[in-house]
Formats: structure tokens, sequence, C-alpha cells
């Protein structure tokens, strides 16, 4: 009983479409792989580049405060702690002001106003860091030396308890600076994440919150936020991830002083710019690679906010698609 | 009216308020920081910015080697980037669609597009400065293409994705290749998304500073040699605005403003190309 | 192995009704000289874990119009899909049992699949021209697959429209972009683009389900033209649709093969309380 007959269907053009067919396949697949291979690429690359640094400073690389060419001692602690600080000032005000943005264009804008100020925010958002940064040194930071940082000296300077987070005299320049004009940078970039995720909630839900009599404060503090948690956490780490690692923007009014200081109004650094300003001028194999290893930390901090922003936004996107 | 219903909308009338005040923040700092970039770069920017090279401290010049380096490196990094962008994104999005590669890869991808470029810089420095010996236009432009890779992988997957299965089954039921059927029918549906992606990616690596820093490093003087240090807009802005010379402040003045021209420009015909697709 | 899940009691089962199909049938003497074009033994098909296709076989005879209808879910479109194997795009798609084209089982994995598809082409419930134009479309197999000179390419074209009632209206358009159509012609371009690479198959998959009554009508002269031609095997939710323009129907359910036979007895004087009770519009 030999219904099936096994031979390949009969091929008479005599064409050979499979070559291209598996030339083209390949091609994507090894180009698929050249994605991976860049980010394995880095760390080893990083890692073979810190080696010397770590190898000599050992754990004590990450405690150690001291960052001096002169007697070769180098530690992580202050560029890190200037990368943590300036990126939490960053976020604390880039937030909720980037919500505040959302909500206002989802919410309270005139109609016709709202694509309009979506964009504008959506193309802020793409503009280099470098704008940023060079307005922060010739605009902001004499602002900040003239008017802010004076002022909050005179005000938060003398309350007890917190006076040391605002001591000194007013660089203009400085840690808060450089926290400051990171949140301007990445405010458009909240705001429109922020905005898109809001559009994502269903009319439907809205109208309900509202025909139970809430205000419109309440709809969106209690239905709509809630509803898109966890991709506002997630659109939020990807901000942070941003900050974390942002240079020029940075660059230019954080100090370049490796030393931790009390007084967010003084001078500071930060991983990256760290990498900035002195990579170029690091005359000895160990500085160099010290710079590597500041390189290689900072890259383990962002995969690990970027990977964790990518689950979050991972879940929404599922919950979306069932 | 009872207490509670005034309080409740109370606070709806101050956290409502407080976030149009945010909006209205937000945008007064940017619109700030825009309205000082086109004042101060506007006042130095005459024909000499584009004709003549940059100057050394109080002379005259322009930023012309900084111009041409930066499109050099900007273009070759782009016919490096999009085929690699391209394709890897097909293979998101067509061969690799289901498979366990591809999760892997996507979340790699993600993580590229937002990671730092200083560390790609590190990264090119390692893999092409030292082995060579010597800083390069070459090792820029492959760090610039490092970034606009992952930019295009993400568009070409999702705006291939868009494309509906019945298509590809339709292609494939006339009895031609898989390759042709995305060759010929899956890219001509998607060419307007994949262009967007390119020009998105344009836009990123045009004003990218990081990444050049200790790949191509600078040049004061004109070059078109690959193999040697290449002036690129942002580093010589970075340089010279933090010099304390009026004229290359001035000079870092104009070449932001014809960045963010240029990035603003780029960013629009993206969106323009996006919006025709949708009408259509 | 899949010689094995053609049982014999299938095959008398399917011999039975196959002659009472044929008794019934007696006024219309090409059935009994119609040869099977294609033959279904013992199929199964599995998305992933559940089973679509339930040890189906039966005959699509050369030459002829048949239908397939049931309720949705019952498994008409993934039999219509296992005949050119587009199901093979995705993973966990898998067939087994037998399918014979010409005396070859195409469910082998060595078959040319490419080939396979422009001897057995589908038109789709939505139509899908390709993005680039009229002409294109239809030349677009044609230029790929086979080594035909420009005036050949030209005359096929034409052929081919001419056959799907189309070219009267697009004639003087053809390097208009497909999707500038309404959608009608599209699903009609699609029908052409399909008879253009001769196949000796053509599989329509709810071709008219997207369409307002009107195309409809043109959609189906043209496949009442086509069955000179072709063997054709329609899947339609429309149970008018399949008495007017088929030969033959078979009836599943729930991913069985519940009746096969000749339209008229189907509709008319089914054997199955199950088939009465779907034609009579009692579920489904």
């Amino acid at each position: 009983m030999s219904i099936a007959v096994h031979q390949t269907f009969p091929n008479p053009a005599g064409r050979k479409p499979a070559s291209g067919e598996t030339i083209f396949r390949g091609l994507t697949l090894a180009a698929a792989l050249i994605v991976l291979a860049t980010l394995l690429g880095v760390f080893v690359s990083l890692f073979l580049g810190a080696w010397p640094a770590l190898h000599r400073y050992g754990l004590g690389f990450f405690v150690i405060q001291a960052w001096n060419p002169v007697t070769e001692k180098f530690g992580a602690l202050a560029p890190l702690y200037g990368t943590i600080v300036t990126s939490i000032i960053a976020m604390i005000i880039a937030v909720p002001v980037g919500l505040g943005i959302a909500i206002f264009l989802t919410e309270t804008c005139p109609r016709p106003l709202r694509r309009p100020i979506g964009i504008a925010i959506e193309l802020l958002a793409g503009v280099p860091s470098i704008i940023y940064g060079i307005w922060g040194l010739f605009v902001f930071a004499p602002f900040m030396q003239t008017t802010v940082q004076p002022f909050l000296i005179d005000t938060l300077g003398t309350v007890p308890g917190i006076g040391d987070f605002f001591a000194g005299p007013p660089y203009g320049i400085g840690m808060l600076t450089a926290g400051l004009i990171l949140a301007i940078m990445v405010l458009p970039f909240i705001a429109s994440i922020a905005r898109e995720v809001f559009l994502t909630v269903p009319d439907m839900l809205r109208e309900a919150a509202y025909g139970m009599g809430m205000t419109r404060w309440e709809v969106n503090r209690s239905i709509v936020i809630p509803h898109v948690r966890s991709a506002l956490v997630g659109g939020t780490m990807l901000a942070l991830g941003r900050a974390l690692g942002e240079t020029m923007a940075v660059t230019f009014v954080i100090g370049n002083a490796p030393r931790i200081a009390t007084s967010i109004l003084q001078p500071g650094t930060t991983i990256s710019a760290a990498i900035a300003n002195e990579f170029t001028e690091a005359t000895t194999n160990l500085y160099t690679s010290s710079l590597i290893a500041l390189g290689l930390v900072l890259f383990v901090i962002t995969f690990l906010v970027l990977a964790a922003a990518q689950l979050m936004l991972q879940r929404i996107k599922r919950r979306a698609g069932e | 009216m009872s207490t509670k219903l005034a309080r409740r909308k109370l606070t709806n009338t101050i956290m409502m308020g407080l976030a149009t005040a945010s909006a209205a923040l937000g945008m007064a700092m940017l619109a700030v920081i825009l309205l000082h970039l086109v004042t101060k770069g506007a006042s130095s920017l005459d024909l000499a910015v584009f004709l003549q090279d940059t100057p050394g401290p109080n002379d005259l010049g322009g930023l012309r080697n900084a111009i041409v380096g930066s499109l050099i490196m900007t273009v070759i990094a782009m016919l490096i980037g999009i085929p690699i962008g391209v394709l890897a994104g097909t293979y998101l999005a067509e061969y690799g669609r289901f498979s366990k590669l591809s999760t892997i890869i996507r979340f790699v991808n993600d993580i590229l597009l937002s990671a730092p470029s200083i560390i790609v810089g590190l990264f090119v420095y390692q893999l092409m400065v030292v082995t060579q010996g010597h800083f390069s236009a070459l090792a820029g432009t492959v760090a610039l293409a490092i970034l606009v890779v992952p930019i295009v992988v993400r568009t070409t997957e999702d705006v291939l994705r868009l494309v509906p299965d019945t298509l590809r089954e339709a292609g494939l039921a006339v009895g031609v290749t898989r390759w042709m059927v995305i060759r010929k029918v899956i890219y001509t549906s998607a060419r307007a998304g994949i262009i967007t992606g390119i020009l998105l990616a344009l836009a990123r690596i045009s004003g990218e500073t990081a990444p050049l820093l200790f790949t191509a490093l600078s040049n004061n003087f004109f070059s078109l040699d690959l193999n040697a240090p290449m002036a690129s807009l942002p580093i010589t802005i970075f340089q010279f605005a933090l010099s304390p010379y009026d004229n290359w402040q001035a000079l870092a003045w104009s070449g932001a403003l014809l960045i963010t021209v240029a990035v603003l420009a780029l960013s629009i015909a993206a969106r323009l190309l996006t919006t025709k697709r949708v009408k259509s | 192995m899949t010689d094995l899940l053609t049982t014999d009691a299938t095959r008398a089962k399917i011999e039975a009704l196959s002659a009472r199909a044929a008794a019934d049938f007696a006024d219309e003497p090409i059935m009994e000289t119609a040869t099977p074009r294609i033959e279904i033994r013992g199929l199964n098909f599995h998305y992933g874990k559940h089973q679509a296709l339930k040890n189906v076989s039966l005959d699509f005879p050369e030459k002829q119009v048949t239908a397939i209808i049931g309720p949705s879910g019952c498994g008409k479109s993934t039999l219509l899909r296992v005949l050119n194997r587009i199901y093979d795009l995705y993973p966990g798609h898998a067939a087994t049992g037998s399918v014979t084209i010409d005396g070859t089982n195409i469910l082998d994995p060595k078959t040319d699949l490419n080939r396979l598809r422009t001897k057995v082409g589908m038109v789709f419930q939505k139509p899908t021209p390709f993005p680039m134009s009229i002409y294109d479309n239809v030349a677009f197999a044609l230029r790929l697959n086979t080594n035909m000179s420009k005036a050949d390419i030209d005359n096929r074209v034409t052929a081919s429209l001419q056959k799907a009632a189309l070219w009267d209206e697009v004639k003087d358009k053809l390097t208009a972009s497909g999707l500038s159509l309404s959608g009608g012609q599209q699903q009609r371009l699609c029908i052409a683009r399909t008879i253009a690479t001769e196949p000796d198959v053509i599989l329509f998959d709810e071709p008219a389900s997207a369409l307002d009554p009107i195309s409809t009508k043109r959609v189906e002269e043209t496949i009442m033209e086509l069955r000179k031609d072709f063997t054709i095997v329609i899947v339609t939710h429309n149970m008018q649709q399949a008495q007017r323009i088929s030969a033959r129907t078979a009836f599943m359910y729930l991913g069985e093969l519940v009746e096969y036979g000749d339209t008229k007895q189907i509709f008319e004087r089914p054997h199955k309380e199950r088939t009465r009770d779907y034609v009579c519009g009692r579920f489904g």
C-alpha cells in the first residue's frame, strides 16, 4: 500500500534557488551574531584593558577614594560617587516634572496644542548632549554661581543636619549643576516615554473612572499611573541608564575634581567625565588601565540598570499582547 | 458641598496646576536653551565657518576641516552600519523570528541601544587604536558604526513585523524563494519605516562626541586620510568651548548650532516619512 | 510510517463515500472520468500541542471545484494550508500522513517548496497585492522562477489578467501600483498572479469574505471560468457560495472530515446528522 512516493518534487527549471537563499539567510544570521559579538567584545576588551589596574589594586579599587596620577594611586570611589549622586539629582527632578508634562499633555493641554508640543518634546529628546553641555558651561553655570548657589548657601546651607550638603563657596560648576543639566537633558526623554505610555491606557478605563465621579488628578493618580506602572518604571530606568553614562553634558560642568565632597555645590567627577577628560592625557599604562577599569564599572552598572528596564518593559509588552 | 469633596477638588486643582507648571517650566527651559543656541551660534556664523579650517588661538578661521571630517566619518559609519543593521533586523523579524537566539540578540541589542557611548569609544580604542598603535579616523568611524547598528536593527525589526504575515504567505505562495519575498515584497512594504530608522541613526551619530574622543581624536588641519586622526565637529566644539579663547568659544557655539540644526532636520524628516506612511 | 496511518478502514470508508457520491451524481458524467489530482491519506496536523486535523483522508478530483465548509476552527483553512505547505513558515506546525499530488508525497521534507507552490497556487482571504505595479505583480514569479523572454512574459501577463477578468479594467494602467486598485480588483489581481505561474491546482481561502456582494459575484464568476483549466479547492463559510460554484463539498467539524460528497447531496440529502444541522444553519 504505497501511496506515498518519496521523491523530490521535480524542479525542471534547473535553477538553484536555494543558493541565493542560503547566502542571504547566512548573511542575516551573521549580522545578528555581530550584535551579540559586539556586546561580548565590549566586555572582553574592557576586562582585558582593566586587568592591570584590577590586578594591582584588587577589590581595593572600588573602595579607595584617592585618584592620584603622580603617585599612581587609583580608586574608583570618587567617580562612582559622583556618577550616582548626579544621576540621583537628575532623576529626582526629571521624573516628577516629566510625569507632569505627560499628564499635562494627555489631560489639560488644549487639544490643538497636544500634537505640536508632543512632537517638540520628542525632537528635543534627540538633541545631542554636547549641546546641553556647552549651554551648561556658558549660561547655566554662571547663573548658578551668581544666583542659585548663593541663595542655597544662605538658606538651606544654614539648616542644621542638611546644611553640610549646601555648604561652601559658589563655584557655579559642581555636582548640583551637573545633576541639573542631566535633569534637563533626560527630561524630554522621560516626558515623551511617559506620554506614549499614558496614551496606551484605554479610553474606556478613563471614562469608567470619570463615571465614578473621580477628579482628573484622582483618575491619573489611582487609575492611569498604576495601570502603566511597570512601563513607567522601565522608561525611568532607561533614562537612568542614560544619565549614568552621559558624558558630554556632565564633563563641561562637573569640575573634574576626583574627590568626594559632602556639599553637592562642590566640584566632583563622574566616571564618564573622568574618562573623557583624562584618557588622552594618561601617561602610564596603569593610569590608562585604571580609566578603562572605571569604564568597565560603568558598563556593568548600566548593563544591570538597562537589563532591568528591558524586563520591566517586556512585561507590559507581553500584557498588551494578550 | 461636603468638606471632603471640597478637599478633593482642591487637591485636584493643586496637582493639575503643578502638572501644568512643570510642563511650562520644562518647555521654558528647553526654549531658553534653543534661544541661547541660536543667538550665540548665529552671531558668529558666516561663510568663513564653512570655508576655513580651525584657527589658532585668537586667529581667524572656521570649521571646514571639522565639518568635512564629521561628514566623512558619519557617511562611512552609515555605510558600514546600515547593511549590518538591516540584515540583523531581518534575521530577528524573519528567519530567526521564533528562535531562542533571537530573544537573546533582541535583549542584547536593546542594551547596546542605550549603552553609554563613551564605552563604545573605549571598546574601539582597545580594538583598533591599541592594536594599530595610533588614533585614526577609521577607528572613529567604527565607533560610530557600532552606535548605528542597534538603532537600525531595532527599527528594521519593528517595521518588518508590522508587515502582515499574509503578504509573506502570498509571496511564498507564488513559488518564490523566501529571500526574494523579503527583498522584493517585504522590504518594499517596509521601506519608509526602514529609512526612518536610518535617519534616526544618522541624527544620533551626528552629535556623538564621546566615542570619537580617543578613536579619531582630532586634527587641527584638513585631512582626508582615514589612517590618521581626523577633526570632527563635536570634538572641536568640546575642545574650543573649554578653551579660554573668545574666537574658539564663538566657533564652538557656531558648531553647536550647526549640529542642532542638522539633527533636528533629520529627526523632522524621519517623522514626516512615518506620518506619510500612516496616512497612506 | 505515513502509510500506517492510512488504515484500511479509512480507505474503505472513502471508497464507499466516493461510490455513493458517484451514484448520486450520475447525471454529471465528468465525475466518473475524473482522476484524483490530490490524494490525502491519514492527515494529522498539529499547531504545537493543539491538533487541528485528525486523520483526514479524501481526494480532490481534477479540473473541478471542491468546496470545504464547516464552522470556524474546524480545520478547513488548515487543510488548505497543508496543500501548498505554507504552514512551513511557522515553527511547531507539523503535518503527518500523506498528501499525494501527481504521484509525489508533498509532505516529504525533501520537497522543493518553491516548485510545489508554483504548481499549487493560493489566493488568500484578504487581497494581498505586492507593493509594486500591476504588471510586476503578475510578472513577479515569472521573472524570478523562469527564463522567459520579455515578450513571453508580456503575453503571459496579458493572458493571466484576461483569464482573471481584470484585463479590461487595468490594460491602460499596468504600471500603476497594485495597491491602487479596489478590493475586488486586488483580489482578481491576486488570482491573475496565481494563474500566471500555470499551476495545476488553485487553492482559495475564503476569497470573497472581505469583499462586497458585487465584487464577490465577479470573483465567483472568475472561479467558474477557471475550473475548466485548474483543479480548484475553495474554503468558504458561505454555504450559498459553496452551492453556487462547487461540484463536490467536504464538511469538516472539529478537525475531522465528517462528510464528503457531491455538493447537491451534501446540501440536500446529507447522510450525517451533524452535516444536516450545519447546512440547515442550526449551528456554526
